[in-house]
């Protein structure tokens, strides 16, 4: 699922659940939070955070982009570690 | 001196130190355990006539509107029960399923989707309201042997990728499954061995193959999510399948018997009981596959096992009472047990569905009058799919009971004759229960079982049994109605002498 900025920018491209789909398509904002997995918390460090997004005509805007990145990274680390482990 | 009239009770059954004390009896059989009294044990009857042949699951789950529906599982398809029916609801693509022989479904209602297991697909989920196929549930979760709301979560365990690891689902999410986000994750556990499930509710217990932990959410915590805590140590649960929880009071198998655990407290609850016995009688080959049954209606929870490796399917009970810490058995064979719930019932009279006899066939059985429970269903209780593949609730006509008196010493230092033994039971109409004595002359001999005697038209079973030491076994025969079976009233003297 591809991400954009309040301008129009894909900063980000990672799935979400199903159910968080749904609600998207319905509208609603929707809040994703993240945590580095504890099985890699010694190999990445610790990142949280979290952000919301929201469907705006066919596209997901994030409404903070800088948290999306830090997501979009967490989650290639979290990748790259289990592919490594 | 006189012949003596000595009330006996049925003792309570401690096969594990009964030989040698002589409070307690050694063998019980089909029956469970009252306060002060031994009840009748149900056979299975079954409420449909569809077979569901080499069955290896059974569920019930609720609707939204409040209706109970009835799941079952093979080693290739799964079933909703419907109108007598079984109707095949398995997956559409991805062909047919592969549960490994001896395994079971494991299933798991989180809202109004319905969550089944086993260790060789895919998760599968259904919508309870309006599914009509299972599928595979959304999100890649793992594939896993057990599966178990906590709290929001809904946690994954028995994963074959990696034993030692469980996996939860987003909060609220059970099609969330990004580790790291929205609060899912995995917690890996270096020691106590392959995690054989979770159990609990809003606290868990994670139960090893050599530990028991406890699993406490941190609300707010978005960094560690669950707090793990050991609470047992080189102990663990022996069966993927054995553990079950009431409330917060965790029971399972282990290796060397049966424990208990409320919060950071374990207890023993069959050491010098029912430990012994029951790693001396039961298959030790198939123990992994040991099924803990709570009941719902009932303070009873209920291991079901393989009696021995000749068993076809499961058909041996060890059954405690957590109200009274008294245990029995049973053996009763199933394919496969299940908390299950009654079917509503409806004021159609077609015949087709289960307790239209009721109302097709006045005046009897009676119908019911229209507050009944009966037509709201739900009524919770142990269901089964029966050898012959037929689905069954544990309500049937009453099983053949044997229960047993702790051993006596009538006459201390003196040989006694018993004359004639009186049951303190309630069974009607017994034409072919019998008492019957064991005897022996001192506490090293083995016993000797005397023939059983039936009961004569008095109420009494004439014995005429010489020893020094005795007990008395009753005998209910099958399907004799009953419901309590206190002991035996014997008429003994000092032998030799003249009453």
């Amino acid at each position: 699922m591809q991400v954009f900025d309040r301008d129009g920018n894909e900063i980000a491209d990672f799935d979400i659940s199903e159910k968080q789909q749904k609600l998207l398509e319905l509208g609603e904002e929707i809040v994703v939070l993240f945590h580095t997995p504890q099985l890699f918390r010694g190999l990445l460090g610790e990142r949280s955070g979290s952000f919301m997004l929201r469907k705006i005509g066919a596209r997901i805007i994030a409404m903070d982009d800088g948290s999306v990145r830090k997501y979009a990274d967490m989650l290639r680390a979290v990748k790259q570690a289990r592919e490594n482990a | 001196m006189p012949a003596q009239k000595l009330p006996i009770e049925f003792s309570e059954w401690r096969p594990d130190i009964a030989e040698l004390d002589t409070k307690f009896a050694s063998e019980v059989e089909n029956v469970f355990a009252g306060v002060n009294s031994y009840l009748p044990f149900p056979s299975l009857l079954p409420i449909g006539t569809a077979p569901l042949p080499d069955a290896c699951g059974l569920y019930s789950a609720r609707s939204s509107s409040g209706e109970w529906k009835i799941y079952g599982g093979t080693p290739t398809k799964l079933y909703t029960w419907s109108l007598n029916a079984w109707v095949d609801i398995s997956r559409t693509t991805g062909g047919a399923y592969n549960v490994s022989p001896g395994d079971l479904w494991m299933w798991e209602q989180s809202g109004q989707k319905l969550v089944a297991v086993q260790q060789n697909d895919n998760p599968q989920v259904i919508d309870i309201d309006t599914g009509t196929h299972f599928a595979d549930l959304a999100g890649s979760p793992p594939k896993a042997t057990n599966v178990k709301q906590i709290g929001d979560f809904l946690v994954l365990s028995g994963l074959p990728s990696n034993k030692r690891i469980i996996h939860w689902s987003a909060v609220n999410d059970i099609t969330g499954w990004i580790i790291g986000t929205n609060l899912s994750d995995m917690q890996e556990f270096p020691d106590g061995g392959p995690v054989q499930g979770v159990a609990g509710g809003e606290m868990g217990y994670v139960l090893q193959d050599r530990a028991v932990r406890t699993m406490q959410f941190l609300p707010g915590d978005t960094t560690y999510i669950f707090n793990f805590s050991r609470i047992l140590d080189d102990r663990g649960c022996i069966s993927k399948y054995g553990y079950d929880s009431i409330g917060a009071v965790l029971y399972f198998a282990s290796e060397d018997g049966f424990y208990s655990i409320t919060g950071q407290q374990v207890t023993p609850i069959g050491v010098d009981k029912v430990n012994d016995w029951w790693l001396a009688n039961t298959d030790v080959t198939r123990r992994n596959f040991i099924h803990c049954i709570a009941g719902v209606n009932k303070p009873r929870i209920v291991w079901v096992m393989h009696n021995s490796s000749a068993s076809h399917t499961y058909d041996r009970e060890m059954i405690f009472d957590w109200s009274n810490s008294r245990w029995t058995k049973a053996a009763v064979a199933a394919l496969v047990f299940g908390s299950i719930a009654s079917l509503n019932l409806d004021l159609d009279t077609d015949g087709a569905e289960v307790n239209d006899v009721h109302l097709d066939t006045p005046p009897l059985p009676a119908a019911m009058s229209l507050d009944s429970f009966a037509y709201v269903g739900g009524r919770p209780f142990i269901g089964a799919i029966d050898p012959d593949g037929l689905l069954s609730s544990l309500q049937g006509p009453n099983m053949p009971a044997t229960m047993e008196t702790a051993e006596v010493h009538l006459n201390p230092g003196m040989r006694s004759f018993v004359s004639d033994a009186y049951p303190l039971d309630d069974a009607r109409d017994d034409a072919t229960g019998t008492v019957a004595a064991g005897t022996r002359e001192r506490l090293q001999d083995g016993i000797v079982w005397e023939p059983p005697v039936m009961l004569e038209i008095t109420g009494s079973a004439a014995l005429y049994s010489s020893s020094r030491l005795h007990r008395f076994r009753r005998f209910i025969p099958r399907a004799t109605v009953w419901t309590h079976a206190q002991g035996v009233v014997i008429e003994a003297q000092q032998d030799g002498t003249v009453a």
